[in-house]
């Protein structure tokens, strides 16, 4: 089961997505965010996982696909509170050192929306925070 | 291989076994991981643990899902074993079978496009051995084998400890 959630903020598309994320469900996450990219004219996609429990490989392929979409548009990707478990996964593929981690969704916004206008990049990294952001 | 039924066990070592059939359908993903995560929660294994062990699950059984039968249809035998501390899956169908395991279990070799090809390094990352036998024609079959109460590669688990801030599987 996958539910998805999504809102428009800036040209930064949040996708909040809830439940697990397999073969069974990575089809449909591939089909929202590529159809709604277009819909919403996004430059920008911050994936919520903070309500994912399960991330498998096929998981993972949906994620790296999507990342690959975005970044040839010119866009950025980042992926905002992604549980412990869901973290081991996303270290293991390599996939958290190409894509930004956020601790959470607002502070993924804050720092997309800050390199869409042309400041300088700056990490996000706040107390308490232990995601992967920086090279490891 | 999965042990004979016939064979007594280790009279010292509690022992415990689960046969689970399912059509070969990723429909049936979650409830097959969700299953054996559910048995083996009976040994002590770390939160933690159980959700490496479910990710290892859902990738073989997402490879007999995607590979095994071309045609469609086909089944997925999932056995799980306890012996001890020792939890061992056995995934096991009777499809097309694999003609070269040793690039199968390439990381990143993927027959299928917008794939990564992570499912057996994923496997071996989360469990304390991974046997992959296999026969054109025949099917394949995927031993994962995880020991209860120890460190494993990637993990921080205390031995015989639970997170107490975590419901039970």
């Amino acid at each position: 089961m996958l539910e998805l959630a999504h809102q428009l903020h800036d040209q930064i598309l949040l996708v909040v997505a809830t439940g697990d994320l397999d073969l069974e469900t990575a089809p449909k996450l591939r089909a929202v965010i590529d159809a709604e990219m277009v819909r919403a004219q996004a430059d920008h996609l911050l994936l919520d996982l903070s309500e994912v429990g399960f991330l498998d490989s096929s998981g993972l392929g949906a994620i790296l696909g999507r990342y690959r979409t975005v970044s040839a548009a010119g866009g950025r990707m980042g992926i905002a509170g992604a549980r412990s478990a869901v973290r081991r996964v996303l270290r293991l593929s390599g996939i958290s050192q190409i894509i930004s981690m956020y601790s959470s969704a607002e502070t993924g916004l804050r720092d997309l929306s800050k390199r869409r206008r042309g400041r300088p990049a700056r990490r996000a990294r706040c107390a308490g925070d232990e995601l992967e952001v920086s090279a490891r | 291989m999965t042990q004979q039924r016939g064979a007594p066990p280790d009279p010292g070592l509690p022992s415990n076994y689960l046969r689970l059939e399912l059509p070969a359908m990723s429909a049936n993903l979650a409830l097959a991981r969700a299953t054996v995560a559910a048995f083996a929660a009976g040994l002590p294994f770390t939160v933690e643990e159980l959700g490496d062990l479910k990710v290892a699950v859902s990738e073989a059984v997402s490879n007999v899902v995607l590979h095994a039968y071309p045609a469609g249809g086909g089944a997925v035998l999932i056995v799980a074993e306890i012996n001890g501390l020792e939890l061992t899956v056995t995934i096991e169908d009777q499809g097309c079978g694999i003609a070269d395991i040793d690039q199968a279990r390439q990381p990143a070799y993927t027959t299928v496009a917008d794939r990564m090809g992570l499912g057996f390094a994923l496997m071996d990352s989360f469990c304390d051995e991974v046997t992959v036998s296999s026969q054109v024609g025949q099917g394949t079959r995927v031993v994962l084998r995880k020991l209860a109460g120890h460190r494993t590669q990637g993990g921080n688990a205390v031995p015989y400890d639970r997170d107490p801030d975590q419901p039970p599987l």
